[in-house]
């Protein structure tokens, strides 16, 4: 009789029953309707701000090869209405709930992170790295991101995790510096920002002019800066950045990931995170392993 | 955000009540000039309303993106038909699909059209491949003693569809060709004001705008068009927008169209806005 494999992972000091969660911006609840989302590991929401925001004007996407260019601008109901209307309802599925925030001051995230004190989430998720919006991507510099961290840190009850900008070459000193100011995890990574021009109009595929990049072209990179992070911090970090099925999963976990996201691959496939946590268990059981842990960071290289 | 909609889990679910599945191929041919016909086996015939979409997968290899396709018919059980223009590669792709063949779909997608009964005339307008997407709203022409117009624009002769499945419905397109080889020479415009001067003056005293409702679909600043005049006429007019789009579910707030009421989108509030709210 087949031993089932234990797929359980811990983030931030909680235990999820499987690796696997949503990308933040790539889930709704509308999905719910075709997807068990008590079967995730967890779920994430879209980022949410202080006040209500429209986003970018459209084009707000653009595909490329085996990529999407996206330039949402973080639209969302803005907290008060996120906390009355739409917590509640990703509450009620009975699977650990992280909410992602962003703000353009640390008094914007401070109000963000005591705004959700005693909600009943799992964990807040800390968006620095939005290639979206107005100002410079607080994520590419150690010291904002540090101040935003231990801002957040001090006013939540729940833990913190802290999602990086791969739009730098530094990612690894970022992680080490949100790790001092106090983050229980990393989460890795975000677009890469990115541009497409329509040469028959000759103007940008996107409205504002450029995006972020997402899907499997960003994968081998997105992989090389989820392992530089895990060589640099001992917190856990959720692994990102165009996996679209088991095998892309386990290779973040090789190099150090405790989790994975999944984002663009869910417009193809509303249920890919489903055959992920099949096709994960899948690879455990083939080569005769009991548990994911056996293979998180099993890759070294020296 | 969704303000109107419910968000009580049991009514999400209920109030949209779409599928992601398995759909066969049934049959797929050439119609006209770039545009082709896809009949689909799938259980989403029984549940779209017209003015709803469906999700096709992408079949190019590059391609992470499903594909948003009008429902042209549903015949309510299990079959239901798409016209699609052949632009890129995904639709390339598709021309290649036979009989027997499977393909993932998602539906049905965005808002059943709700026709008030004070409406007693409906004109539909389509610009080139806009056609396709009004066809699905012409049974609302045989209900309750509407009278439908239909009024179609097409680049030329080789690039005309749709005429014999309205004929079939009793409907005779106006027709208008840009070189004036099949019907007037000109635009949907200019068929549409042809038409509108006819039927203004055959009901005489008993026009009365506030009866008649516009729907078009086409090229943007063609429907900009067709907004204006149908407000300079105090006429309602009801646009299908369309917009690059992601998901079709509602979840990655791609497909943005702004309006006089906010930021609202394709996927879950339209395809088919008033085209007074919206922002041109």
């Amino acid at each position: 009789m087949a031993k089932k494999v234990d797929l359980s992972t811990q983030i931030a000091g909680i235990k999820l029953k499987n690796p696997v969660m949503n990308a933040s911006g790539t889930l709704s609840l509308e999905n719910s309707e075709l997807l068990d989302f008590s079967l995730l590991g967890a779920v994430v929401t879209k980022g949410i701000t202080l006040e209500p925001r429209s986003g970018n004007k459209a084009p707000r996407l653009a595909e490329t090869p085996i990529g999407l260019i996206n330039s949402i601008g973080l639209e969302n109901p803005g907290i008060k209405d996120f906390l009355d209307k739409y917590l509640p309802v990703w509450l009620s599925f009975g699977v650990p709930v992280i909410v992602n925030i962003s703000g353009a001051t640390p008094s914007e995230y401070r109000q963000l992170a005591k705004a959700l004190t005693g909600t009943g989430i799992t964990a807040v998720e800390v968006n620095v790295s939005c290639p979206n919006i107005e100002g410079k991507i607080i994520g590419t510099d150690p010291y904002q991101t540090a101040l935003i961290t231990a801002t957040v840190k001090k006013y939540t009850d729940v833990p913190v995790i802290v999602k990086l900008t791969p739009n730098t070459n530094e990612i690894a000193a970022i992680a080490q510096s949100a790790a001092e100011a106090g983050a229980d995890a990393i989460s890795a990574v975000n677009t890469f920002m990115a541009m497409a021009i329509d040469i028959k109009t000759q103007q940008p595929k996107i409205g504002r002019g450029f995006g972020g990049l997402s899907g499997p072209a960003i994968r081998p990179q997105a992989l090389f800066k989820v392992w530089q992070i895990c060589q640099a911090v001992k917190i856990p970090v959720i692994g990102m950045g165009g996996i679209t099925c088991a095998q892309d999963a386990i290779e973040f976990f090789l190099v150090g990931a405790a989790a994975i996201a999944v984002g663009t691959a869910n417009f193809k496939n509303p249920l890919i995170m489903i055959e992920i946590i099949q096709g994960i268990e899948e690879y455990l059981r083939q080569r005769g392993q009991q548990s994911l842990q056996e293979i998180i960071g099993k890759t070294e290289i020296s | 955000m969704g303000k109107q909609r419910s968000h009580k889990r049991e009514d999400r679910v209920i109030n949209m009540g779409r599928l992601w599945q398995k759909a066969v191929v049934v049959n797929n041919s050439q119609i006209a000039d770039k545009i082709f016909r896809l009949g689909l086996n799938t259980e989403i015939s029984g549940l779209v309303s017209p003015g709803q979409f469906v999700m096709l997968q992408p079949l190019a290899a590059e391609s992470l993106l499903p594909r948003p396709f009008s429902v042209y018919s549903a015949d309510g059980n299990s079959l239901i038909e798409i016209v699609y223009q052949v632009r890129g590669q995904n639709t390339s792709r598709y021309t290649e699909l036979k009989p027997g063949d499977c393909l993932m779909i998602l539906g049905p997608c965005g808002k059943p059209v709700v026709i008030n009964e004070k409406f007693d005339f409906l004109i539909l307008i389509g610009g080139g491949c806009g056609l396709a997407s009004l066809h699905s709203l012409a049974k609302f022409g045989h209900q309750e003693c509407r009278r439908l117009k239909v009024v179609a624009g097409f680049r030329n002769q080789k690039t005309i569809f749709g005429v014999l499945d309205f004929s079939n419905m009793g409907i005779e397109p106006t027709i208008a060709t840009e070189d004036g080889s099949v019907g007037i020479k000109g635009t949907a415009i200019d068929a549409f004001k042809f038409v509108f001067l006819e039927l203004t003056h055959n009901l005489g005293r008993n026009y009365n705008p506030k009866r008649i409702l516009i729907f078009t679909c086409g090229p943007r600043p063609m429907e900009k068009e067709v907004a204006t005049f149908a407000l300079s006429q105090r006429i309602t007019c009801l646009v299908f927008l369309e917009e690059m789009m992601g998901c079709g579910l509602g979840s990655c707030l791609g497909c943005a169209v702004q309006t006089k009421y906010g930021t609202k989108h394709i996927c879950l509030d339209g395809p088919i806005f008033p085209s007074e709210e919206v922002v041109w």
